[in-house]
């Protein structure tokens, strides 16, 4: 075991990082930057734009003209510039920036809906003018922060993504637009577990089935974008260290990275270890805890002006991890995650091929599960036995995007292919002699192929109008390898060939409408389907927690479709910013678990087997605004609903999480800040008692306090008090009704040189 | 300088960034090295003599029930039928040969529940081209799970397949005698369900897939069980014949990965 090594090389890196690296040279400069935004298509001026040092609220807004000043300070390397309309753009801030330098930021127009977060210093800002500026501690927390996303919560460790009610197959969680497929069968390892926030550039999120570039999902895609080694900073060493006292959380950080020449070099190294933790009232949760480390590895090399080549390799490993409200825990769960990435740019292209970017990765994630510190005689189900259980997954592909301008309209072309192998397990060991070991082969060697191309089309419609098509085409092979798997599902199914091909096509569209310079209208359509998982076709027997059912996979699952619409408003004055959506979501052929035959006698194994037997439909909206009340000081909140109903059984779906808000002020100076913050949700009584068994949820509320202070620019101190009343309570996601932490208060110190 | 001392530090981070050897977790001390599922072959008979050879192989220990033999026999063999003969001081009885059930790893031989003091033997009648030739030899059949009397009436139930029963979907043959006077003659007009179970302990289990068998012929019925997981299985055989229901339960067999 290594595990001893880790406090002691975190104490090491401290002080390295405190004694060794010489500082850098920056000097403050009274020289303010001269900048202007401009439309990357149109070359006119982008009124409003807002101008942030990323990782802070320091900056300014363009005027009517689209031009800015701002007094760069040391601490300050990237500026954030952002404008309803446009996608943001991120600028490294050079030695020529600080000194009085000029800037020319031009915009792309976006017309769809992104959420972004981007995540670079102390803090993170999420696009969205409600959004505080919160410390993220886990990847989690910067999502939690996006009106529609949620989360569930199977632990106090890895929690999955839900976005407007959809989740698991539904929602694609990518690194870099890689695909990484989860290998714990029950889900107990999402894909967002990878990205520590220290390697996360910016989060972006879609919600729906707008966004056809990333994948062909209905309820949207969360894209984990990871930091890359930088040309234009000097070396720096970066550490952090914190402790949140809910679960006596320690954890440290540390980032560092240089340039060299053509040469750019960065690496990142995290560890955090968790007790059980502590829920409001003081109420304790046995097999809580978890120990995690992280660490990730990127090298740049620019082979000329317009072409650079990066290698990147990212290892998680997360062991000890408690499931106080499940059977069993995480042994160990293991990622790794290798790429390499072409990029070429041409710069001052006007027309034709403008950027091309093409990636070839591999990844792995191993993940081991058992009972061994459990009593397995006080439960409700599998009494007397021990159930250690393995997963693996195995992913190659290739990703390929390439971005060309004609004229005012830009067209972006993805190719996207990937096989993953999959693999699952399970041992049963009873504690009575008479009982034979048990062995339960969840997948037996399930082979995944897909390929996919998918355009996307904006283009000017009329002066105040912009239009935008993105089309997608899937095809998916899929096949049992083992032939123990093989025999069972053919016992099943009765199909001599299990192996199963689809081929679809997506379709969106959107229209963005500038009914002024600070106020757009859009709408978006959408006729978008999402294949069947891996485990929805194949899995056998694997345990629900959520449900307490054994699902069986169904090779012929169609796959779901599901027509779209959203209409949203976004404007954005210098004294408030306002957006809103209201969306439909119509499912046809929803794979959903329905009963299978009588296997048991007994209600305590049932059994499911997928199939498209429902419709559904969503409705929702999420609505978020921020306004400057004075000098320094803004309120913020945001609110969000979502109602799901299965029309075929008649009932809510489930999983769908109730009527929300949050409500934050801040006070925000230069050198430190802080804020007061509500969230609330009323309780969700639409609950599934056919599909999932759910119970009515209470609703919440909680206060939050937290600051942050920065000493001689370098070093920082954050700090602040999660649930300050310690009010018991959980989330409606939350399995087996796991309740969220009690009165949490933290403090963390950071610094660079 | 500064390169070397980044170096360093990745080289750091490196070891830093190790996880536990998941060998030294209790996951794996407590994990069954997984088995050979093939079982060896028994020798029965391998006579050599003059020139010829003939070899008689169980693919299992012989007992109850249905056993499969194979048998390899040189060119100077032109006939031969093995039997396996019982004989105690009273009486002599010879087991049912079905030479219906021969596949392609041999014959099957159906081997009832013999209770008695006796001897098993077992001969080859044939003929080589030196004349006719017989052999003879004692073996050992032991009691096992794979014969079943009713409780309540005089029918014998034999499992024929499958020999190993494997996870996935397995063809389930029973075949049913009468004992009449020592005579088993097959009984063709009954009708068959199943209920397999899976004994997981503390008073819990479930079943498995599973078609009811349908008379094939001879006395022998088939269906389909798909084994989903491996382990101590019983299986129930409920027999209707002449409106009268009869529960034939093999217990405790167990189902290997496939």
């Amino acid at each position: 075991m290594m595990v001893n090594r880790i406090p002691i090389a975190l104490l090491a890196l401290l002080a390295l990082s405190l004694f060794w690296m010489t500082p850098s040279a920056a000097a403050q400069d009274t020289k303010p930057l001269r900048g202007v935004v401009l439309d990357e298509l149109s070359g006119q001026p982008v009124p409003m734009a807002t101008v942030i040092v990323t990782g802070t609220q320091y900056g300014t807004a363009a005027n009517l003209e689209g031009q800015f000043e701002l007094l760069l300070r040391p601490e300050d390397h990237m500026l954030r510039i952002s404008a309803i309309g446009y996608a943001s753009l991120i600028i490294h801030i050079t030695p020529d920036m600080r000194q009085g330098g000029s800037l020319t930021a031009r915009l792309e127009p976006s017309v769809i809906s992104v959420d972004e977060v981007v995540v670079a210093g102390n803090r993170s800002r999420v696009d969205d003018p409600s959004a505080s500026a919160h410390n993220p501690n886990a990847t989690e927390d910067l999502l939690d922060r996006i009106p529609g996303a949620d989360f569930i919560q199977r632990a106090n460790f890895a929690w999955e993504p839900v976005i407007r009610g959809m989740n698991g197959g539904q929602v694609g969680v990518v690194i870099d637009g890689m695909k990484v497929v989860g290998a714990c069968i029950d889900r107990m390892d999402p894909t967002s577990a990878y990205v520590e926030v220290e390697n996360l550039e910016r989060l972006e999120l879609t919600k729906g089935g707008f966004d056809l570039n990333m994948g062909s999902q209905i309820g949207g895609t969360v894209n984990l974008m990871t930091e890359r080694p930088s040309f234009e900073e000097d070396p720096f060493i970066s550490t952090e260290v914190g402790f949140e006292s809910a679960s006596m959380l320690r954890r440290g950080r540390v980032v560092t990275g240089m340039a060299k020449g053509k040469t750019s070099v960065r690496g990142s190294w995290s560890y955090r270890i968790a007790d059980d933790f502590t829920a409001g009232g003081g109420q304790s949760l046995t097999n809580s805890g978890y120990e995690k480390n992280n660490y990730k590895i990127d090298v740049t090399r620019m082979l000329n002006h317009a072409h650079q080549v990066t290698g990147s390799f990212l290892a998680d490993n997360a062991w000890g991890v408690g499931y106080p409200v499940l059977l069993m825990d995480a042994t160990l769960a293991k990622a790794r995650i290798g790429s390499v990435t072409h990029n070429w740019e041409r710069h001052m292209a006007k027309r034709g091929l403008k950027t091309a970017e093409t990636r070839i990765y591999h990844n792995t994630v191993n993940h081991w599960m058992d009972d061994y510190q459990r009593d397995v005689f006080d439960r409700p189900v599998m009494r007397g036995m021990y159930m250690p259980m393995y997963g693996k997954t195995q992913t190659s592909g290739l990703i390929s995007r390439w971005g060309f301008r004609f004229g005012p309209s830009r067209m972006n072309l993805t190719l996207d292919a990937y096989q993953t192998d999959s693999f699952g397990d399970m041992w049963m060991f009873s504690v009575f002699e008479n009982i034979q070991d048990m062995y339960l082969l969840n997948l037996g060697d399930i082979r995944v192929r897909h390929g996919a191309l998918a355009a996307d089309w904006t283009t000017p419609l009329a002066d105040n109008l912009i239009g935008r098509v993105n089309v997608r085409w899937d095809y998916s092979t899929r096949d049992v390898l083992r032939d123990e798997a093989v025999s069972i599902l053919q016992g099943r199914w009765g199909d001599e060939d299990l192996a199963r091909t689809y081929s679809f096509g997506n379709v969106s569209g959107t229209l963005d409408y500038a009914l002024n310079a600070i106020t757009r209208l859009r709408l978006s359509l959408a006729h978008v389907s999402r294949l069947p998982t891996h485990v929805e076709n194949y899995g056998h027997y694997v345990y629900n927690y959520v449900d307490g059912f054994f699902y069986t996979g169904n090779p012929n699952l169609k796959p779901e479709r599901s027509n779209q619409i959203e209409i949203g408003l976004e404007r954005w004055t210098s004294r408030y910013g306002l957006t809103a959506s209201v969306f439909g979501n119509r499912i046809q052929d929803y794979i959903v678990g329905l009963s299978d035959t009588g296997l048991s006698d007994n209600e305590i194994y049932r059994f499911r087997v997928y199939q498209n037997a429902s419709s559904a439909s969503l409705v929702g909206f999420e609505v978020s605004a921020v306004a400057d009340i004075a000098r320094g000081f803004s309120v913020a909140g945001t609110s969000s609903y979502t109602r799901g109903q299965n029309h075929e059984l008649d009932e809510p779906m489930f999983l769908i999480p109730p009527l929300s808000a949050q409500l934050a002020m801040r006070y925000d100076r230069p050198s430190y800040w802080a804020e007061i913050e509500s969230r609330m949700a009323m309780p969700q009584e639409r609950v599934s008692r056919q599909i999932a068994v759910e119970d009515v949820t209470d609703g919440y509320f909680v206060i939050n306090v937290r600051g942050s202070y920065t000493l001689q620019n370098a070093t920082s101190l954050r700090f602040g008090i999660d649930n300050l009343f310690d009010t018991l309570y959980h989330e409606h996601l939350s399995f087996g009704n796991l309740p969220n932490e009690g009165r949490n208060v933290y403090l963390s110190v950071s610094h660079t040189r | 300088m500064r390169t070397f001392r980044f170096t360093g530090l990745l080289l750091l981070l490196l070891v830093a960034g190790c996880a536990p050897d998941i060998s030294e977790t209790e996951f794996y001390k407590m994990h069954p090295v997984p088995g050979d599922n093939a079982s060896d072959d028994v020798v029965l008979i391998d006579h050599v003599e003059a020139g010829t050879q003939l070899t008689l192989v169980a693919e299992e220990p012989l007992g109850w029930g249905f056993n499969r033999f194979r048998i390899e026999a040189s060119e100077g063999w032109q006939s031969f039928t093995p039997m396996l003969v019982f004989e105690t001081q009273t009486r002599i009885w010879r087991s049912p040969i079905e030479p219906i059930m021969t596949d392609d790893s041999g014959v099957v031989y159906a081997v009832p529940p013999m209770e008695d003091d006796g001897t098993w033997y077992l001969e080859i009648d044939g003929s080589t081209t030196e004349g006719p030739k017989s052999l003879r030899t004692p073996v050992a059949v032991s009691e096992d799970i794979w014969v079943r009397e009713g409780d309540s009436s005089d029918l014998i139930v034999a499992w024929v397949a499958p020999t190993t029963p494997m996870t996935g979907n397995d063809a389930f043959e029973v075949a049913i005698y009468r004992n009449e006077n020592g005579a088993f003659v097959p009984v063709t007009d009954a009708s068959l369900d199943l209920y397999p179970y899976m004994d997981m302990g503390g008073g819990e289990g479930h079943s498995t897939p599973y078609s009811a068998p349908v008379h094939t012929g001879n006395g022998h019925y088939r269906g389909d069980v798909n084994f989903i997981m491996s382990g101590g299985w019983d299986m129930t055989v409920i027999v209707t014949k002449d409106g009268q229901t009869e529960n034939i339960v093999f217990a405790g067999f167990t189902v290997k990965q496939g």
